[in-house]
């Protein structure tokens, strides 16, 4: 997406495994894990569920309405005119349960809410229900594109019409099966770590994470905009770091910025001594000079992790705050932050860049 | 040795929290007259597959017309009768 067209992210609810689900906080408190799974810090969901509603959810389903709530509530929006939401995996736990059910009871006297709640696009689904938005209702399981395809879509749809409100959201759970699965292609450390020393291990693999971030994006800036999103980028499976820092370039200038435009970049490695050894070079080589900010040893990766960048790339600039533990090599703070990168990656295939800028 | 309908009738009442997830909600917050529907317990639709299939798979029953089901989830108490007279023993 390039253009003159600005995109600006009104409100944000982002439920993850540090306490994010207040955005009057910004990792005041930080959660540590050392089982290589992260898994989200809840709030009260009766402070955003009906009960009714909220006993038979599932626990993802609940994380991830109680954040699409925050987001709508931030942004002071009750009903926005679509819905699209990103998942990699789906609601891994209950699609178990209902594929255990199916053969414990050989295909017999099956229960609906198990099926209901494991289909990739229930959320969606749900939150619409919820709040009688009756608009437009997408969800992307594009794996480690999922979240990048759903902004996408969003930014194409205020493109045509600046004043339209979307509720952009992803969500991934750290579910058990997956973490067996993900183990054998090496996804995931076997070694047992701390998650703060995640950027400190030389082997394969990384920490499994999860989380829900909602935006609510649109084209027109108020006094509650948080960011303005400029522009956001895919690269599938680059060839060479060569390939990777020419798309890189290309995006910035396309956006009439040079790397010197940045003020913060934020890094999407994993802790993975192969597959971060890539976007390692692209630091070494392009980004050397800029000051660093990393977040997975926070967040564990997912496939939709690159939101959880985005919340980080949109408070810092909402609160002009860097927080010491995100920073690499403990930089001194730029006068004013007004542009940041993030650089994510998922399994050294799925790459992509945002750009963001100060709301002024 | 039979179950009687007392016996029963509890048991459905543990049945209903586990099953239906009924939080915040003991098996004595209720007794067998309350409505399962509307206001009492304000059960919905999905909850109502969900007895469906509780009672094929405790008690052998299937419940095939929707019009009868309207009146054996009215309350715990229809539960009950109904499955004393239907019931499949095994």
């Amino acid at each position: 997406m390039t253009g003159n067209m600005q995109y600006y992210i009104q409100g944000i609810g982002m439920i993850s495994p540090q306490k994010t689900f207040d955005n009057q906080l910004f990792l005041d408190e930080i959660s540590t894990y050392d089982q290589n799974v992260l898994t989200s810090v809840v709030p009260d969901f009766k402070a955003y569920i009906n009960p009714i509603q909220l006993r038979r959810l599932s626990r993802m389903l609940r994380i991830g309405l109680a954040s699409a709530t925050i987001c709508l509530r931030d942004a002071g929006i009750d009903k926005p005119d679509g819905i699209i939401t990103a998942t990699g995996y789906g609601f891994l736990d209950e699609t178990e349960k209902f594929l255990r059910e199916m053969l414990e009871l050989k295909e017999k006297q099956l229960t609906p809410t198990h099926f209901m709640q494991g289909t990739y696009n229930a959320l969606a689904g749900l939150e619409a229900v919820t709040i009688k938005c009756m608009g437009y209702n997408n969800t992307y399981v594009s794996k480690g594109f999922a979240f990048e395809n759903a902004l996408q879509d969003a930014m194409m749809h205020i493109a045509e019409n600046e004043t339209a409100h979307f509720l952009v959201g992803s969500y991934d759970e750290a579910a058990s099966v997956q973490f067996i699965a993900s183990i054998r292609e090496h996804h995931y450390k076997t070694e047992k770590i701390s998650n703060l020393d995640l950027f400190n291990t030389p082997t394969l693999g990384t920490i499994q994470g999860e989380g829900s971030a909602f935006f609510d994006l649109t084209g027109v800036q108020t006094d509650n905009t948080w960011c303005v999103l400029k522009d956001s980028r895919m690269v599938y499976r680059p060839e060479t770091t060569d390939e990777l820092a020419v798309e890189l370039r290309q995006f910035l200038k396309e956006n009439d910025l040079t790397l010197e435009d940045v003020d913060v970049w934020i890094n999407g490695i994993t802790g993975d001594a192969t597959r971060d050894a890539r976007l390692k070079e692209l630091e070494t080589r392009e980004l050397k000079a800029l000051p660093q900010v990393r977040y997975k040893h926070l967040s564990g990766d997912y496939c939709t992790a690159t939101s959880f960048a985005l919340w980080l790339g949109a408070s810092m600039l909402k609160k002009q705050h860097i927080p010491d533990i995100v920073k690499v090599n403990g930089f001194e703070m730029p006068k004013e932050i007004r542009t940041v990168l993030s650089v994510n990656h998922y399994m050294d295939r799925n790459y992509s860049f945002q750009l963001l800028h100060r709301a002024v | 040795m039979s179950q009687t309908i007392e016996e029963l009738q509890l048991e459905l009442r543990q049945e209903l929290v586990k099953q239906l997830n009924l939080e915040d909600m003991i098996p004595a917050d209720f007794n067998e007259n309350t409505p399962l529907f509307g206001e009492g317990l304000g059960l919905d639709s999905i909850d109502s597959l969900e007895l469906v299939v509780l009672l094929d798979r405790n008690y052998g029953i299937k419940l095939k017309d929707p019009k009868e089901g309207r009146h054996v989830f009215q309350s715990i108490r229809t539960m009950a009768e109904y499955i004393q007279k239907n019931r499949v023993q095994a």
